[in-house]
């Protein structure tokens, strides 16, 4: 089976420094890997990478691969806004837009020019219902977002993502701003969504990989240091570092 | 620290005395016919009309300047210009604007805009040379504004697969119109009480009919208090007017100024 | 025509970036402005007559002199006073609402400050017309008040908001570790503001009063209106003054397009569009030092 994400010998520097050293790593499709490791290992910006945020920052400097069902998204032919249509993406605060829920999820799809209002409504209702929302904001579609709780932003932010049918999903520390009931709220949504899409998670929460992830990737100082079952990494580690890390003697 | 307190009162003294000799002395003329009729009789008598229409005329014809080529400057340099030698030059451009006296406005609008652009004395070029004299001012305060966006908010919709130019008009611009707006009002009520810039580009002393188009010249608030205080042949006599022309305008100033005041406090009780 | 999003982002880009330039233009088109037309006077005046001379009398008849100098000179003095006055009230009450004001204090204050600042020049000019001058004859037995001195009170009154709010910003950024290490050495609140606080602060101050110091320089109606408006050699802060801003918005108007006059006068705003630059320059480049020092 090819895998829906295919890294290869990937090198992220920021002016002169060295922030991702060659990372080589697959994420097969309807499964979800987690990248774990200490503060400032580069999963973060390996994550970011995966959609091509680093188009904002002039410093920043990629070369190596990354495959989408086997093409190379950071070709310089390829249409960045048209590769993060298929990359999806949910970031470590809440973000949601100074709109109404409805427009907060109806957003992707306008930009991709649907405006047609019963097919609108048909879809947000859809996101709303997959991301486990719609029965807490039915009705009161036209509330503020800024209104909701932080985990039912959260879950606003992921309805607002999948909405646009991306067929990755990225993770970052998605739920490191909330308190362990959302969390726990987020990561069942996980764990429903990953029957549909690759999703990728950074998280610091060692416990949250192990509940949720299929596979294991552990990052230290921009370097991939082991790459496996989400079980084998923290029941069985070959490296010494990946074990020290998971056994929380650093990190 | 006593001393510290004493320069503020000194401070604060002046301010309350400027505020408090133009109220009591303006406004005893202050009536609706003073704000609604025509001067009279060689300005001795009548009211203060044409002015506060020219006033408006004027502002607002700044603004349509000043505005959208404020914002537009400060979404450049806060979205998409790079730090470099040419950002760096814009961005030094626009403080030494800041910084260059009114009066030189006032002849770089008769040069470019009276003579050169043909534009005669009219609405129109004092409405353009008060617009550049805005400018900074607009361009700085909306870039603040954009600048208090949250970055969350620009990645969340590139994210979605939104070009640059969606995320800045469909989020990032409407996340900062009460900053451009509270911005672009302070910088207005400033150019409505400025006096040199129109001074040859198109205000004028006494007009017996009101604007009709932005060719006509027109009278304004302060030129008019200018005229009543310094240049009228009956300048005592005409005092009780000047103050009360003085009162209208520092109204018409202060009520531009609250007005952005709220519009801050709204928004930032609505952020909270 | 519809443009597909990425045409739209393309020219999004180009629109912002030709605004972006637009300042640019704006300012060197001032500066060629200024210079151009300044330079159709030479053809009548020497250089050396306007830089050097000191009658400025453009008006008279069959002689006409055009020597800048009474004009730099007025413009020097008014707002030489101004300063005197302006910098330590403004540096006084900027270390007031920086260090002593309580929040309620300074939550009033503060906008207060800012109103100050949006009062229009002519309504100061105006004052200084009915309250200021006046009471400057009174004082000092003059039989007219207005004067140099009457011009630097006003400008005074004009500089203070800007002195004001820049000192301020610097005083509050001075990190609050310092005030800590004196105050844990033993000095007391008065101290550690002049030893401490004021002296961390000094280049933000300093770029604050260059700032003010370019308000009161540019400023146009105030002294027209309340100066005295006499073209002499200034003989001191009693005597009436015309500055060279005050000199252009008074005689611009009363010159006929295309004379020699007319063109000096353009020549008068390309030396005061100079020194407003220096003294931006100025302050830019002290600003800078302050913000790398911190």
């Amino acid at each position: 089976m090819q895998a829906k994400l295919k890294i290869q010998n990937l090198h992220l520097h920021f002016g002169k420094k060295e922030i991702l050293k060659g990372i080589s790593l697959e994420m097969p499709d309807n499964a979800i890997t987690a990248l774990i490791g200490p503060s400032g290992c580069g999963k973060s910006t390996l994550l970011r990478s995966i959609n091509r945020m680093h188009d904002l920052n002039p410093n920043a400097h990629l070369s190596g691969q990354i495959m989408l069902d086997g093409k190379n998204i950071l070709g310089k032919t390829q249409d960045v806004t048209s590769i993060r249509r298929r990359v999806g993406m949910v970031f470590q605060k809440p973000n949601p837009f100074p709109k109404s829920i409805f427009e907060n999820v109806a957003y992707g799809l306008k930009i991709n020019g649907e405006h047609h209002p019963q097919r609108l409504r048909e879809q947000v209702e859809k996101a709303l219902r997959e991301s486990f929302l719609w029965e807490e904001v039915h009705d009161q579609l036209d509330k503020s977002a800024l209104e909701l709780s932080g985990g039912q932003q959260q879950r606003l932010c992921i309805a607002r993502a999948i909405a646009v049918e991306p067929e990755v999903l990225l993770m970052d520390e998605p739920c490191s701003a909330l308190d362990p009931i959302s969390t726990d709220k987020i990561e069942q949504l996980m764990l429903r969504l990953r029957e549909r899409f690759c999703i990728v998670i950074v998280t610091h929460n060692m416990q949250q990989a192990q509940r949720v992830a299929d596979f294991t990737a552990f990052m230290y100082l921009g370097d991939l240091i082991e790459h496996n079952r989400t079980s084998d990494i923290f029941n069985n580690p070959q490296q010494e570092l990946t074990r020290n890390y998971v056994s929380g003697i650093f990190g | 620290m006593r001393l510290l307190f004493v320069c503020t009162l000194v401070v604060v003294a002046m301010l309350g005395y400027i505020l408090w000799d133009i109220f009591s002395k303006g406004v005893g003329v202050l009536t609706w016919e003073f704000l609604l009729t025509n001067p009279r009789k060689g300005m001795t008598e009548g009211g203060i009309l044409p002015a506060v229409v020219g006033t408006v005329y004027v502002s607002l014809i700044t603004a349509v300047f000043a505005v959208p080529f404020g914002v537009a400057t400060a979404i450049y340099l806060n979205e998409y210009a790079r730090d470099n030698a040419s950002t760096r030059l814009i961005r030094a451009s626009i403080r030494n604007l800041a910084g260059v006296p009114s009066i030189i406005y006032g002849l770089f609008g008769v040069a470019i805009f009276v003579q050169g652009f043909g534009l005669g004395t009219s609405l129109l070029s004092s409405g353009l040379t008060l617009g550049l004299l805005t400018l900074p001012y607009v361009i700085t305060t909306s870039e603040e504004s954009l600048r208090n966006v949250p970055n969350g908010l620009r990645e969340a919709a590139l994210a979605l697969g939104a070009t640059q130019w969606q995320s800045v008009y469909s989020v990032v611009l409407p996340a900062s119109v009460p900053g451009i707006v509270t911005g672009s009002l302070l910088g207005l009520s400033r150019a409505a009480g400025e006096t040199a810039p129109i001074l040859f580009t198109g205000v004028a002393f006494y007009l017996r009919y009101l604007p009709t188009s932005v060719w006509d010249e027109f009278m304004a608030m302060p030129y008019h208090l200018f005229i009543m205080a310094t240049q009228h042949h009956a300048i005592r006599e005409v005092r009780p007017l000047a103050y009360g022309t003085a009162l209208v305008l520092l109204g018409f100033v202060l009520i531009i100024n609250i007005m952005a005041f709220f519009i801050r406090a709204r928004y930032r009780q609505k952020l909270r | 025509m519809r443009l597909t999003a990425h045409q739209s982002d393309r020219l999004a880009a180009l629109v912002f970036q030709w605004a972006g330039w637009l300042s640019v233009v704006v300012l060197f088109g001032i500066f060629a402005m200024l210079v151009w037309n300044g330079a159709k006077a030479f053809t009548d005046i020497s250089l050396a007559e306007f830089f050097f001379g000191t009658v400025w009398n453009p008006a008279a008849f069959g002689e006409a002199r055009y020597g800048i100098l009474p004009l730099v000179a007025s413009t020097l003095l008014v707002t030489t006073g101004a300063m005197l006055m302006a910098v330590p009230l403004g540096i006084g009450t900027a270390a007031y609402l920086a260090e002593v004001a309580p929040p309620r204090v300074y939550n009033a204050l503060k906008p207060a400050i800012e109103l100050l600042a949006g009062v229009p020049s002519v309504a100061i000019g105006f004052i200084g017309i009915t309250v200021v001058a006046p009471a400057i004859a009174k004082i000092f037995g003059l039989s007219n008040g207005l004067n140099a001195l009457n011009g630097s009170v006003l400008l005074a009154v004009m500089a203070l908001p800007t002195i004001i709010t820049v000192a301020e910003d610097a005083i509050r950024a001075v990190p609050q570790s310092f005030r800590e290490a004196s105050f844990a050495l033993g000095a007391n609140r008065p101290v550690t503001l002049w030893r401490v606080t004021l002296p961390a602060a000094m280049s933000g101050i300093l770029a604050a009063v260059m700032l003010g110091l370019g308000r009161a320089l540019g400023e146009t109606m105030t002294v027209l209106m309340a100066a005295g408006n006499a073209s002499a050699f200034p003989s001191g802060f009693f005597a009436p003054v015309r500055t060279m801003t005050a000199a252009i918005a008074i005689e611009l108007g009363e010159t006929a397009q295309g004379t020699t006059h007319y063109f000096s006068l353009f020549a008068v705003g390309a030396v005061l569009f100079g020194i407003s630059l220096l003294v931006n320059i100025l302050s830019e480049k002290i600003a800078r030092r302050f913000r790398y020092k911190i």
